[in-house]
């Protein structure tokens, strides 16, 4: 009976040093860890020419991580990623990858193998932020050096970001977003555009409006101020900022501090309307005029004139998707096939066609809720 | 052999625990945004063979399900569906088991040979049924709140990436996908609990199975329906598409950029439910062995079993897409054991139960 006590604790340990972890372990150093990549089309021969911004483990001991690019060919975009193992020793870790840049060409061609590997392989998360480059190539766009981040493609997924919280000018998109996007009846795909800025005289990778995609085609792209009222719209909008102008020379700069969109299907016999009702709380931070508007009357004033400026902003840029993409970006067609199925089934078979004439009644309502901690104006 | 005895509230986490099983890697895919609608409906479907199971076993309290079959038909035809249960035991065991391996395999481990794990897995399995009916039942209600826990928590952190509007179109999946959402659900897991009543012999006599299968089955529902629908405000479409999208739609979660990848919770609650299904189908099949071969002591079987629950395992399903292809077949089939047999015990049972009272009265 001792004997075989003694022989259980020792088949224990054993097991304990036997068969605690993996199967195969890697060491971190031999892994490469892939903070993002750029997808092109490829140029010879092969399907795909993928960029890898890789973080390089060599650097551990100074403060700031580095980068280094790899590029590769391959006729799928796993076969590019496995194909890096001919010009390093590592194999590539994606687990902590947060960005995916496409190119202009290959997203003109169809988006959805791309995502496939994306979606299917375990290693990708799923919260992966997706971009379009709106240079020639997404290769460009990766190859910038980040300004405050030594890693570039670290460095735009964080402009991506705060964007959302600051500027809310460009969207944010996930990978699993987009595959819902594709995957809804009556919405199409919208996804931040990136392109070189220049700062201080040297090139930078930077948001720059965004693309819009019919079915997963890309079909063009809308510039900054059609971008923001795309997030009015679809109410993603979580701060930046509205600039009021006031006859000449004088612009009042509000800051959002909430906004909220409803969108709400009319049906007048044969018609369909969209009811576009944004609502948005704000504060002034600053004054260029001559005029005091330190009175409640004046911030009154203020309040309308945005609320005319932003209505007939919006509804010009909807008129532009319209027209310029015939795309149903803001998701008009999904708020019917939510909230009134079966009005979709009548819709349906020539929703692309109707959401080109489709009229969208936009209805504005600014409230200011402060002027910043300054009473009156300067001078 | 002394009679094990487990007390109330251990019999429902056992029930509880096994009916999640598998099903918190997500149910039904084909109901899409109306899964909800789909789980009420599959619970009213099991309602009626509840109440048939639960006549089987007002017939003769205290016994337990495979005593009863021996009862009613006898030595040769009792073994006869006995051995067609142990069948099924060790069927859905090795099923359980293949599909906690495929998902270690294509999410997290691909390396791994699958084999490897199988055997290990087992081999705790094993152990836990030797230990018995007893030291399971307090493992189950151990392990439930630590389950709930983890599932209240990874709902809280995903509230504010959640959006309600994934619900809408209510219906707007079809009443055909609807209904072949809820017969799935019903036959897997609701119904499975056919095989819960084979422990019905270790309740004390005063512990009335009707109050622990009900509170049971509901307890299960309530996760499930959490589940499903934390699955699909986080996820959307997506979620029907994934293979495992509580642990997709878990791993889009972060709290605050910093702490995020509560993924690995997932594989956890995976992880105990799983055991807990796979020793429970164990356990049953190796009674239900006991009185077939009329053992002294069950346990001795615990061995066998396990061995062909791998075997089973890794023949029928070469690959993970066969099982999801066998889900399908498997909630029709399943009716032999769930309604089917059970009709037939049941019926042979009243008629017994009739004889009886005639004999009586006539002596």
């Amino acid at each position: 009976m001792k004997n075989k006590k003694i022989f259980l604790i020792v088949l224990l340990c054993a097991q304990l040093m036997l068969f605690s972890g993996c199967w195969n372990y890697r060491e971190v150093e031999s892994l490469s860890i892939v903070s993002g990549f750029a997808v092109d089309s490829g140029s010879n021969g092969s399907n795909y020419h993928v960029t890898f911004d890789v973080l390089d483990a060599k650097q551990e001991k100074s403060n700031s991580a580095k980068s280094q690019l790899i590029e590769a060919d391959g006729d799928t975009i796993f076969d590019a990623a496995r194909n890096v193992v001919k010009k390093t020793d590592k194999r590539l870790y994606f687990g902590d990858s947060t960005l995916v840049v496409i190119g202009k060409q290959l997203a003109e061609k169809d988006l959805a193998p791309i995502l496939d590997w994306m979606l299917r392989d375990h290693e990708l998360r799923k919260d992966i932020a997706i971009a379009i480059s709106k240079e020639n190539t997404a290769q460009e766009i990766i190859q910038q050096k980040g300004l405050q981040n030594q890693i570039n493609s670290s460095s735009l997924y964080e402009a991506l970001m705060e964007n959302g919280r600051a500027l809310s000018k460009i969207p944010y998109v996930e990978l699993y977003q987009v595959n819902n996007t594709l995957n809804e009846p009556g919405i199409s795909l919208a996804l931040p555009a990136v392109s070189v800025l220049t700062n201080m005289n040297e090139p930078v990778a930077g948001l720059d409006g965004m693309a819009v995609f019919q079915k997963d085609k890309l079909v063009g792209f809308l510039d900054d101020t059609e971008s923001r009222n795309f997030m009015f719209v679809t109410g993603k909008i979580k701060g930046g900022l509205v600039l009021v102008k006031q006859g000449k020379d004088q612009i009042a700069t509000l800051e959002i501090q909430e906004s909220k969109a409803e969108i709400k299907p009319v049906f007048e016999g044969a018609n369909t309307k969209m009811r576009v009702n944004l609502k948005i709380q704000c504060s002034l931070y600053e004054m260029h005029t001559q005029k005091d508007y330190g009175s409640e009357d004046a911030l009154k004033k203020i309040e309308k004139s945005a609320e005319s400026q932003i209505q007939a902003s919006v509804k010009k840029s909807i008129e532009t998707v319209q027209s310029a993409y015939g795309s149903d970006i803001f998701g008009f067609g999904s708020k019917i096939y939510k909230n009134n199925p079966k009005d979709w089934e009548t819709v349906q078979s020539n929703w692309e066609e109707q959401f080109k004439t489709l009229p969208a009644d936009v209805t504005v309502s600014v409230s200011i809720q402060n002027a910043g901690i300054l009473q009156s104006k300067v001078m | 052999m002394q009679k094990e005895i487990i007390s109330k509230k251990q019999a429902r986490y056992i029930l509880v625990m096994f009916l999640l099983g598998d099903g918190i890697f997500g149910l039904a895919p084909e109901s899409k945004q109306d899964i909800w609608i789909s789980l009420l409906l599959g619970y009213a479907m099991y309602l009626p063979v509840f109440l048939l199971y639960l006549r089987i076993t007002s017939l003769y309290p205290g016994r337990g399900f495979y005593d009863i079959v021996m009862e009613i038909f006898g030595k040769v035809f009792g073994r006869a569906i006995v051995f067609l249960y142990i069948c099924y035991a060790l069927f859905l065991g090795g099923t359980i088991l293949k599909i906690l391996v495929d998902f270690i395999h294509t999410a997290s481990l691909p390396e791994t040979p699958q084999i490897v794990f199988m055997v290990f897995f087992m081999l705790f399995c094993t152990v836990m049924t030797k230990c018995g009916i007893e030291p399971f039942g307090r493992w189950c209600q151990f392990l439930f709140p630590f389950f709930v826990f983890t599932l209240v928590a990874t709902s809280i952190i995903s509230i504010n990436a959640m959006d309600f509007n994934y619900l809408k179109p209510v219906g707007g999946s079809g009443l055909k996908n609807i209904v072949s959402g809820a017969f799935s659900i019903y036959s897997y897991p609701f119904a499975e609990s056919v095989m819960f009543l084979t422990v019905l012999g270790s309740l004390k006599k005063t512990d009335k199975p009707r109050k622990i299968i009900f509170t049971g089955t509901l307890i299960a529902l309530m996760t499930l329906l959490v589940i499903s629908l934390r699955n699909l405000f986080i996820l959307g479409p997506t979620s029907f598409a994934a293979s495992y999208p509580s642990y997709e739609a878990v791993g889009t979660v972060s709290l605050g950029n910093f702490f995020s990848r509560f993924e690995i919770l997932i594989a956890i609650n995976y992880m105990t439910t799983i055991f807990a299904k796979t020793s429970f189908c164990q356990y049953a099949a190796v009674t239900g062995m006991g009185k077939f071969f009329h053992l002294k002591d069950y346990k001795t079987m615990a061995f066998p079993a396990g061995f062909i629950m791998i075997t089973v395992g890794l023949m029928f399903f070469p690959s993970a897409t066969s099982l999801l292809n066998w889900k399908k077949t498997y909630s029709y089939l399943a009716q032999i054991f769930e309604l089917i047999l059970p009709l037939i015990i049941w019926l042979g049972g009243e008629i017994r139960y009739i004889l009886k009272g005639k004999a009586a009265a006539v002596s």
